[in-house]
């Protein structure tokens, strides 16, 4: 009965309802738009900045690069969580890098990268090095609790190292690559608009943040979260549903 | 083959000492012995998936395979895909899957199959492999009587002039395979 009510689709809008119903309480009660615009205003604000074309490319800019970041990230934790799992040294040699990258501020690594990095490319590489230790942990962590016997199974089947990748590792590794998948895509939307917000580039998400700051233009800062909120929940949803079709694609 | 075995021990209990033994090639060995003695030590020692022992094995079989007692199959694959892995003929796979009683299970998930059926996918498996050594470790686990006899009988084909050895406790399965050799453990 719990599970249905939590999986009802109405009961989690109804959780939606209830939040914007504070909020908009709270608003009122507060009364001044510089603290807390209503619900109501931020939508109107929203609706406003939807058809000026800067936003649509201050969100193409910043949605390029995140996600440029992210694809890179995902693909060489793959592949050095791969090496990791084959090779003790590549692992013993990794540990220490990737627990320094989780370990770091998001704003050392920013201040730093901008030292590099023209600020361009910023959200790039930041959302690259906020993802990796994620996916190559998720990964690696997958590839090590892969069933030993299953593993021996293939060794006396003889079992070919691509149909053992397809119908052993894959099938394993499914629940680790979600996982991954999930917490990662919105930690590089968080570290990559804090990378923007810090190093301003021209034309991205990160800016219009900033100015809103700058104007005390509160509207436009929750606006603008909203944005960001409802892409990263887009794109988790996106990448979750491709990994999925693809993973049951490769295992059926 | 012809197993020598001067010393196998886990830490510090011994469980063979100065054991030797031969199994002719075509025979149908059964190991026997109640649980604990060390069958399934010795299976995997013959098979090859044991070197940590003093001894040796001379003229062992250059394709051995094992119906190990866990069924060892992907639990998130289908029961098709699971047989595929070990062979690219489909209609091969799903002439055994047939034989063994599992036509339209193909496409179920491992996880959603009870025990016998399982034991049955894992035994097509091992059926699809062109092995000369069959290792068979209590084979018939989870099955009722009619399906023992079943996959006996198709076992029984499928083995014809190659090498098996049972690893049972159950003296009533040396029968059901026609075995021609014992060795006794415990």
């Amino acid at each position: 009965m719990t599970s249905t009510i939590r999986e009802n689709k109405l009961f989690k809008a109804g959780g939606v309802v209830f939040w914007l119903i504070i909020w908009e309480g709270a608003s009122l009660l507060i009364n001044e738009e510089l603290f807390l615009p209503s619900p109501v205003r931020v939508a109107v604000r929203l609706f406003q900045l939807l058809p000026e074309a800067s936003f649509w490319s201050a969100v193409f800019f910043t949605l390029f690069r995140i996600l440029l970041g992210f694809l890179l990230s995902v693909l060489t934790a793959s592949i050095l969580a791969s090496l990791s799992y084959r090779f003790p040294l590549v692992s013993i040699l990794s540990s220490p890098l990737v627990k320094t990258v989780r370990a770091t501020p998001v704003a050392s690594i920013v201040i730093l990268v901008l030292v590099w990095v023209h600020s361009r490319n910023l959200s790039v590489v930041i959302s690259f090095l906020m993802v990796f230790p994620v996916v190559y942990t998720n990964i690696l962590e997958g590839l090590v609790s892969t069933d030993k016997d299953l593993i021996e199974a293939a060794s006396v089947y003889r079992i070919t190292r691509l149909k053992r990748i397809r119908y052993i590792y894959l099938p394993s590794l499914s629940p680790y690559i979600q996982s991954a998948i999930s917490t990662s895509l919105g930690l590089a939307w968080k570290s990559g608009i804090a990378a923007e917000v810090i190093g301003l580039p021209d034309g991205s998400i990160g800016e219009r943040v900033y100015e809103a700051k700058i104007y005390l233009s509160t509207p436009d800062l929750f606006a603008w979260t909203v944005v960001i909120i409802i892409l990263a929940f887009l794109f988790e949803r996106f990448f979750l549903f491709v990994s999925s079709s693809l993973l049951r694609r490769a295992e059926s | 083959m012809k197993v020598y075995i001067k010393e196998k021990r886990f830490g510090d209990k011994v469980i063979f000492h100065d054991s030797q033994f031969s199994v002719p090639s075509g025979s149908r060995t059964a190991i026997l012995g109640p649980s604990g003695v060390g069958k399934t030590t010795l299976m995997r020692i013959m098979a090859g998936l044991d070197n940590d022992f003093s001894g040796s094995i001379e003229d062992g079989p250059s394709f051995p395979v094992v119906l190990f007692q866990e069924d060892r199959l992907s639990e998130r694959i289908s029961v098709l895909s699971n047989l595929l892995a070990v062979t690219k003929d489909r209609e091969k796979a799903e002439h055994v899957l047939s034989e063994l009683a599992l036509s339209g299970e193909e496409k179920q998930h491992i996880h959603e199959l009870s025990g016998g059926m399982r034991r049955r996918v894992a035994i097509a498996r091992m059926l699809l492999l062109d092995a000369d050594c069959i290792f068979l470790d209590e084979p018939f686990r989870g099955l009722d009587d009619d399906m023992r006899r079943r996959v006996a009988g198709i076992i029984s084909k499928h083995v014809e002039n190659r090498t098996l050895v049972l690893i049972t406790h159950d003296e009533d399965e040396l029968e059901l395979l026609k075995t021609d050799r014992i060795i006794r453990l415990g």
